[in-house]
């Protein structure tokens, strides 16, 4: 097997044009070598994109933050500017796998393996994320939540490469929790994971609620009719309450080593009661690990 | 000694003649030293197995059954046989030729092919392995080897396989081992059942006839794997006919027996090494993978390094899982009249040391109290699942699930306090243990009270947190045997600059066994630490050791070491005596000087002794051989040379919403007799309560229609550090002067497991039976 190891964006493109199907990008290779060891890719020729400097890059702009595609969890977990602008995301990276595969693993190759059992995808999802597409003299921005197609699946062509991600900042005023529940011991991938955003008007009604859920269904699970109906109303346990039925009614989760369908949808609806909970009351934007 | 004639119904038991040397505290002995090579273990440069290279040596896979069970019709190798690299292909036609080795092997029983020939018997037994210049080349031929399977019809659980009709794993009963072991019988070996051991003690009917209540209850622990750090690691070698073989095992002379039996040739042409190894926790004792690797470099003609995956690691031995029904009769103030046991264990497709296991961990159920009658059926079961053998806490952690479960449930039920239901019918001492034995040095009334008052049991036993939680208090007691009879011997040298070599076959397996067999060495000798040099195990020098397993090092070993030191010592005071001109009896040995006793002035160095009389080295000889058996009809007799008590205590807290336990404390304490070296016990203890824990929530095998579905560390869970309790002691009760010696290593994980279910049970209101308490576990016992 062959390594590559380009050092500009123009030449990864032309090496993956080149290498045709049997060729791989690794970034962090957390996910990647885990899936070669149990056979389930047999790659001929890996693109690394370890050289490609210019996709390590986070800039904070007025409007929006930018996270090039090799920027690693633990670089945005640890970023002063980046626990000020996204608490909440900065807050949930640092509760991914644990610091050994946080240093490694990056931003582009987290959206891109497309893990079901991940936990930043559900926040990004409520933040509005989009995603950067590049191919030869091909560019796209694309919504996470239209990236993410199905298990272990997104939008990327043969030959496209994601080189970054754009996060809108949040309202001032937007609250905002992601509550990670794991199941079993505790570096464990998510068992259900919920994101909330929480945004009130100067009466203290709400104007704008979101709340995804990680780790359950095959992409950041969402009812939007269900946080659109809290528009104008009080942030209280009655409309918590039933956000967290339409969500676990709705809801159809996957049943694997982590919890069975039955218990992820139970905890589904208990987890989104909490999440919205905590993000309406509680002192501090951030994650939390049950 | 193997008792006869044995009234099982009278009270006057059966003294226990196994006694072990007491030892004091002194220079060495008690003192927290360091664990020789600590460093060196940090900082990765430990010998270990796995570094292990020899010129011209060739690297080894494994190829595995993808089937459960099922007929093998063919086997083609002629492909892989031309694959860049490759040295050998092996299969089972290269066995049982002249001149070739025997195909079958086991520690009890001949059972386990060393590849399989006529047919598989797990998803995972080996069918071929191959031999080829990296590790990489022999992975690429096993792909080309060619097997045929005709598939059939297989038990993937205990109960399928008792089964009317059942598909019999072994169409014939396999053939006991002649050199077995001493403490192993046979009983009900028919179907799919491996072996049973039997216990009748009073009269179980009329026990239950008297009761007030009868609990009937049936509790479930699964098979989990040991996951040493260090997976099996084998280096075989032959020089004509000898075979050398560097092996990460328990059991060096085990391993030796089994390969000079499959050799044909006499133990001295086998010598195996072991150099320090990465954990063991059960795993690598007997032989394993020695006999595979050693046929592959017969056959290569080339030595053979087998490292094995950690994939294969799952695949190589489990704990056994069990099912456990318990009846218990109880009268109206709290004492157990009667109880009725069947144990199910699970063996997996080879019996490995299940019959002395499903023996253990039978009598087990017992517990720790004086119950009058008690009827104990413990079946080994054969299915098609990887095979189950030796695991740290031997068949005690699934008993203790079941009896201390039960205990909580009765105390509960009968409206007393479940520690003193407990006290009014823990074993005292002089009391009868179910076997008919006579206890003595029996704590578990001490301890108990002990780990109670720890986490302060008799207050806030439940407690609501906030809305989502509460927390509960649990208490769990147990007794755990030794093997017994086993026999430890030792050899020492004392050389003339006053430095001891320790020759034992004694394992490191990272417990720290060195430093404390090198603490025992010293102190009859007067010298310290740092003067002794424990070599690693070589059959070709270091005496016979039964294994390093069941907690036994430090007592038989450390008995062992101890006689020959006094050996030793008398030999030294003698010539000293002679040069002094003093009575040997009023010399003593300190700080490598040899002194009159109360005339300090007369002395001299231990180096001039040797000097003065033209020694040149001076050794002994010492051994630990103890005695018992169990009378396999009743299952009276001595169980185990002495026991090992320990008692635990959690708090937990549970998230009423998803179900899942937080463990906030635990507390464990073990009754050590005299303490060696405080901080590796405190060391092992705190491993049996991580073990405890894991074991508790997180561990389990799981197989869907004979296959293992989690054979990695990302879908098979075990405690992290996260998981620690932000409060975990470890205790030790201690003897007062002169004491005897009790193994501590494995002690504490079985109670740990049971107090935490007992937690859970006091915070949630229900029991849950099945290990591991997963959240969903505790929801469904909440809700039911
Ligand atoms: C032990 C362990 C525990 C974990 N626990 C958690 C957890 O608790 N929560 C959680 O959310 N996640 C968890 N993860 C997942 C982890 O976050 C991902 O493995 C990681 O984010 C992937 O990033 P990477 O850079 O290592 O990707 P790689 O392994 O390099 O690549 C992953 C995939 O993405 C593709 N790819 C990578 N970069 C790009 C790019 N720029 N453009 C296009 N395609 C690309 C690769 O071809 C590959 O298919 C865990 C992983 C491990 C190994």
């Amino acid at each position: 097997m062959q390594v590559l190891r380009p050092q500009t964006t123009a030449d990864t493109l032309r090496l993956l044009a080149d290498g045709g199907e049997d060729t791989k990008i690794i970034a962090g290779g957390t996910a990647l070598m885990l899936m070669m060891r149990n056979g389930l890719v047999m790659p001929e020729q890996l693109v690394s994109l370890d050289r490609l400097s210019e996709l390590d890059r986070v800039t904070v702009e007025p409007d929006a933050v930018r996270l090039g595609a090799l920027v690693s969890l633990r670089s945005i977990e640890r970023s002063a500017e980046l626990a000020t602008v996204l608490p909440t995301l900065s807050a949930a990276v640092g509760l991914v796998a644990n610091h050994r595969i946080r240093q490694r693993a990056t931003i582009g190759g987290c959206v891109s393996e497309a893990d079901y059992a991940s936990d930043p995808p559900a926040v990004l999802t409520t933040l509005g994320c989009e995603v950067h597409v590049v191919g030869i003299g091909t560019q796209r921005w694309i919504p996470l939540s239209e990236f993410l197609v199905d298990y272990y699946q997104t939008v990327l062509q043969p030959g496209e490469l994601v080189t970054e991600v754009r996060i809108p900042r949040p309202s001032p005023t937007a609250r905002t929790t992601y509550l990670k529940y794991i199941s079993r011991s505790a570096e464990d991938r998510p068992c259900v994971g919920v994101a909330a955003h929480v945004d009130l008007d100067s009466s203290g009604r709400c104007t704008d609620v979101r709340v995804a859920v990680a780790g359950a269904t095959a992409t950041p699970f969402t009812v939007v009719a269900a946080t659109e109906a809290c528009r104008g109303a009080k942030p209280d346990k009655t409309a918590w309450d039933e956000v967290a039925a339409a969500y676990s009614a709705a809801i159809s989760p996957i049943g694997d080593a982590r919890g069975s369908a039955a218990y992820r949808k139970h905890v589904t609806g208990e987890l989104v009661r909490r999440a919205l909970q905590t993000a309406s009351t509680g002192t501090e934007n951030g994650a939390f690990r049950l | 000694m193997i008792q006869d004639n044995i009234d099982n119904t009278a009270g006057a038991g059966i003294p226990n003649p196994n006694r072990s040397i007491p030892v004091a505290t002194g220079p060495t002995v008690g003192q927290p030293v360091d664990m020789v090579g600590a460093r060196a273990r940090v900082s990765g440069r430990v010998d270990f197995a796995l570094n292990a290279v020899v010129p011209g040596m060739t690297h080894a896979r494994l190829l595995r059954s993808p089937m459960p069970h099922a007929r093998i019709s063919s086997i083609d190798t002629s492909a892989a046989e031309k694959m860049p690299g490759v040295v050998a292909v092996l299969t089972a036609a290269d066995f049982d030729r002249p001149g070739a080795p025997a195909r079958y092997y086991g520690a009890v029983l001949r059972d386990q092919p060393v590849l399989c020939g006529e047919k598989v018997r797990f998803a995972g037994d080996p069918v071929a392995a191959v031999a080829a210049e990296t590790e990489e080349q022999a992975a690429a031929a096993l792909l080309e080897i060619e097997v045929d399977y005709e598939p059939l019809p297989a038990v993937g659980s205990v109960a399928e396989a008792l089964a009317e009709g059942a598909p019999l794993v072994h169409e014939k009963p396999p053939l006991p081992r002649e050199a077995s072991y001493a403490d192993i019988k046979f009983h009900g070996r028919e179907g799919n059942v491996c072996t049973k051991f039997q216990l009748r003690s009073g009269d179980v009917e009329a026990g239950f006839a008297a009761a007030d209540h009868i609990f009937d209850n049936t509790y479930h622990s699964p098979a989990v794997q040991h996951l040493t750090m260090e997976p099996h690691v084998v280096l075989a070698r032959f020089e004509g006919e000898r075979l050398t073989v560097t092996s990460s095992t328990q059991a060096p002379y085990a391993v030796r027996d089994t390969l000079a039996e499959m050799f044909g040739v006499a133990s001295s042409k086998v010598r195996v090494i072991v150099p320090p190894i990465g954990g063991g926790y059960g795993g690598k004792t007997y032989a394993k993978f020695e006999p595979v690797t050693a046929a592959l470099a017969w056959k290569a003609r080339r030595p053979v390094k087998l490292v094995l995956p950690r994939d294969e690691e799952f695949l190589s031995l489990t704990k056994h899982a069990a099912t456990i029904r318990m009846r218990t009769g109880v009268s109206s103030d709290g004492k157990l009249l009667a109880r009725d046991v069947q144990v199910y264990f699970d063996a997996g497709a080879y019996t490995d040391i299940s019959p002395r296991l499903i023996k253990n961990g039978g009598y087990s159920t017992a517990g720790p109290y004086a119950i009058p009658n008690v009827r104990i059926d413990s079946y080994a079961v054969y299915t098609n699942l990887p095979p189950a053998g030796a695991y740290r806490g031997y068949g005690v952690s699934q008993a203790a699930w079941a009896y201390e479960q039960q205990m909580d449930e009765m105390a509960e039920a009968l409206g007393i306090d479940p520690v003193e239901f407990r006290r009014r019918n823990l074993l005292t001492e002089g009391e009868r243990f179910a076997t008919g034995e006579i206890m003595r040095e029996a704590h578990w009334r001490e301890l108990l009270d002990r780990t109670a008052e720890a986490i302060d049991y008799d207050t806030d036993r439940r407690v609501v947190v906030d809305e989502h939680r509460v927390r509960g208090k649990g208490v769990a007691v147990i007794l755990k045997s030794t093997i017994t009879p086993s026999t430890s011997h030792a050899a020492m040298r004392l050389d003339a600059d006053g430095s001891l070599q320790v020759l034992t076959s004694s394992v490191e397996m990272g417990q720290g066994a060195h430093t404390v067999l090198a603490q025992l060495a010293a102190q009859p000798l007067g010298l310290p630490v740092s003067a002794v040099h424990v070599t690693e195990p070589d059959t070709q020098y270091t005496p016979y050791d039964q294994t390093t397993s069941s907690s036994r090092t430090t007592r038989a070993m450390g008995g062992a070491l101890t006689s020959a030191a006094h050996v030793i010592r008398e030999k030294l005071l003698k010539l000293a005596g002679d040069l002094l001109e003093v009575s040997p009896t009023d010399l003593e040995l300190a700080d490598g000087q040899v002194v009159a006793k109360g005339s300090p002035g007369v002395r001299m160095s231990v180096p001039e002794v040797f000097r003065r009389t033209r020694t040149g080295s001076i050794s002994g000889d010492g051994e630990v051989i103890t005695s018992g058996g169990l009378d396999p009809e009743t299952g009276q007799g001595i169980a185990s040379d002495h026991w090992h008590q320990g008692a635990a205590a959690a708090e937990v807290e549970v998230d009423l919403g998803t179900g899942k336990v937080y463990v906030r404390h635990v507390h464990s304490i073990a009754h050590a007799g005299r303490v060696v070296n405080p901080k590796l016990a405190r060391l092992q203890m705190h491993g049996s309560t991580v073990f405890g824990i894991s074991h508790a929530l997180y561990e389990e095998l799981v197989y869907d229609e004979g296959i293992l579905t989690n054979p990695n560390l990302s879908d098979y869970s075990i405690t992290a550090m996260g998981d620690m309790p932000a409060q975990l002691e470890v205790e030790f009760l201690e003897d007062e002067g002169e004491a005897e010696i009790h193994g501590l290593g494995e002690t504490t994980l079985p109670p740990v497991i049971a107090a935490i279910g007992n937690a859970v049970r006091a915070a949630i209101g229900a029991p849950v039976r099945t290990l591991p308490i997963t959240p969903e576990r505790v929801l469904e016992a909440r809700n039911s």
